[in-house]
């Protein structure tokens, strides 16, 4: 069993010092870039797809066809946001998020319990959350589409750009 | 064989019953759906099954008569305590590890972030203290050799780390926090393991559950051994034949942490004799040892001598005749042949061989031979069978330093003695 020990502990310093170099080194040399921006391509495209392929308002009913883990999407306090892409990078697990699809997940968002039984952990999502959510933003709900919206809403993120990581307000690891 | 394998099986159903739990609380499917759900589900495996047996184990950090029966001896119990906490702290080292993986898909630097301590979540800073401080302590236990006392002194502090490692697994959201029956589960034993542990590493002094003593007599039988007679100060203590305790001295200029030896005396006084030849600094520091000494004495612990219906053969190297003493002093008439073979390097050395000469007179059926590996070499299998004539058809009794009783136990199994006949007194487990 000591072997074993020896071997993970070789192996956590390796990755850990790997990690923490590349992350420091790399932050240094693109301190620029932010979430923002990247993730904002992907809601134009979903926003283009709609239309592409008919949708017209973002109705509950339509809501409800994206109810799978491959077509994601949850309405939360009157928005409707397509959370497709973010499934692999949930820190609570992609798990506790796929009860909700195609529902209204208000209030599986705000006591971080999927199923918002009275035995939740109730607590809130962060700030940082709530910043990262707004990049799959679609639309309120019953709005209808057009391609100005998009553009609206494509200028809202890029006047109002995600702040760099300069820290975690994120309090969601899990564990 | 059925309670040598009672602790693993309890182990290993301790330790499903949360991991079932987790499976069971959502779809299998959707904890593997790709390749970042499946590193979280392990992360979350291997932090589940860390924090459960570092509970267990510290519960397992309490030596007691029932531990020392459940294990069948001391030293296995030791051992699994050794071994449990080693695989503990793999799988907590690996939880991390498995974690950042999702974040590594987002990018280095938020990977980064998740491995370093920030003041923003509280939660994941408790984690890191406790693997840091895992790390540290751990890393002293099984890689540095430092003095017993201190080593000691540091691992009670494996307490304070389980209650960093207890905070974290409670305030950060995951199963445990969204489960009522991962809650409890975890909850349970981790405040048995935590009431235990530091029971163990710093309550236990209050209670004052130890025997005590006064010592009576230091006798100096040559340069480096000591017979020390200890007198009950108030209750004696009932003990069989070849079992061994804790004794920790209270006094000037002898280490206060406790330390194992065997009763040399029969079970049939109230004082209790221990002998100790002066190997490391802790023994050599009993010369310090002087009548009206208090000693705090934990135990009896180990059932060395099974006492069967059978011939016997006694063989202690050096100061290993310590448990044979007890038992040789103990010793009734018996229809069964028992002999006993004492080796040393010398006859200066032989210090107890004229007492156990007498009482060989004085016992038809219990023969003293001495064997000194000065004059004769070390003490092989074959010179065992010429001096009782036979290995086989008896119980071979084995204590002395590990290497000598090794070494006899692989000649004896090659010449055909069956290994459930031969036992070990391995009291050199710390």
């Amino acid at each position: 069993m000591k072997k074993i020990t020896t071997v993970s502990l070789f192996i956590f310093f390796c990755v850990v010092t790997a990690i923490l170099t590349a992350g420091l080194v790399f932050y240094q040399n693109k301190k620029s870039s932010n979430l923002g921006v990247s993730t904002n391509t992907s809601t134009q495209k979903d926003l283009t797809k709609l239309i592409a392929t008919g949708v017209q308002t973002l109705s509950l009913v339509e809501i409800g066809k994206h109810n799978t883990q491959n077509d994601c999407w949850l309405l939360i306090s009157g928005k409707v946001y397509d959370i497709t892409s973010y499934f692999g990078s949930h820190p609570g697990g992609s798990g506790t998020m796929v009860a909700t699809c195609g529902k209204d997940a208000t209030d599986a968002y705000k006591t971080k319990d999927p199923y918002a039984t009275t035995a939740g952990n109730n607590t809130a999502h962060s700030t940082r959350a709530r910043n990262l959510l707004d990049n799959y933003y679609l639309g309120d709900l019953n709005q209808k589409i057009d391609q100005k919206i998009i553009e609206q809403n494509i200028q809202k993120i890029k006047s109002n750009p995600l702040p760099p990581n300069t820290g975690r307000g994120d309090d969601e690891y899990d564990d | 064989m059925k309670s040598k394998n009672f602790p693993i099986i309890l182990l290993v159903i301790f330790s499903l019953i949360p991991i079932i739990r987790w499976a069971s609380l959502e779809p299998l499917a959707l904890r593997f759906t790709d390749f970042n759900s499946t590193m979280t589900s392990f992360g979350q495996i291997t932090g589940l099954l860390g924090m459960t047996l570092f509970a267990l184990n510290l519960i397992l950090s309490n030596r007691t008569r029932f531990f020392d029966k459940l294990f069948s001896g001391l030293h296995h119990f030791y051992n699994f305590h050794k071994w449990l906490g080693s695989l503990s702290f793999s799988l907590l080292l690996f939880h991390p590890l498995f974690l950042v993986i999702k974040y590594l898909s987002i990018s280095t630097y938020e990977a980064a972030l998740f491995l370093l301590p920030n003041g923003y979540n509280l939660a994941v800073t408790y984690g890191i203290v406790a693997l840091l401080g895992m790390i540290i302590l751990l890393g002293i236990t099984l890689y540095f050799k430092i003095k017993y006392h201190l080593w000691r002194f540091s691992h009670k502090f494996m307490v304070v780390i389980f209650i960093f490692a207890i905070l974290h697994s409670f305030l950060i959201s995951s199963d445990i926090s969204r489960d009522m029956f991962l809650r409890y589960y975890i909850l349970f034993f981790s405040l048995v393991g935590l009431s235990l542990g530091s029971y163990r590493a710093f309550f236990r002094l209050l209670f004052n559950k130890d025997y005590e003593f006064t010592v009576k007599k230091v006798n100096v039988l040559n340069d480096n051994v000591l017979e020390i007679e200890l007198a009950p100060t108030k209750e004696t203590m009932q003990f069989s034949s070849g079992q061994f305790i804790f004794i920790r001295f209270v006094g000037v200029g002898i280490s206060s942490e406790p330390h194992p030896f065997s009763i040399s005396s029969a079970v049939s006084e109230n004082n209790i004799k221990i002998a100790i030849k002066s190997l490391g600094d802790f023994t050599s520091s009993l010369g310090n040892v002087k009548a009206g000494t208090i000693a705090k004495v934990e135990g009896p612990f180990g059932n060395f001598y099974e006492n069967k219906d059978k011939k016997e053969i006694w063989i202690a190297g050096g100061v290993g005749i310590t448990p044979f003493l007890s038992m040789a002093r103990s010793l009734k008439e018996t229809n069964k042949e028992i002999n006993l073979l004492y080796c040393l390097k010398n006859k200066n050395e032989a210090v107890f061989l004229n007492e156990l000469e007498k009482i060989s007179s004085e016992k038809k059926n219990f023969k003293v031979f001495s064997w000194f590996s000065e004059e004769k070499g070390f003490i092989t299998g074959e010179a065992i069978r010429q001096i009782s004539n036979d290995v086989k058809n008896m119980d071979i009794y084995l204590c002395g330093p590990p290497v000598f009783m090794k070494m006899l136990q692989s000649q004896f199994i090659k010449m055909g003695v069956e290994n459930k006949n031969i036992y070990f007194e391995e009291f050199n487990f710390l």
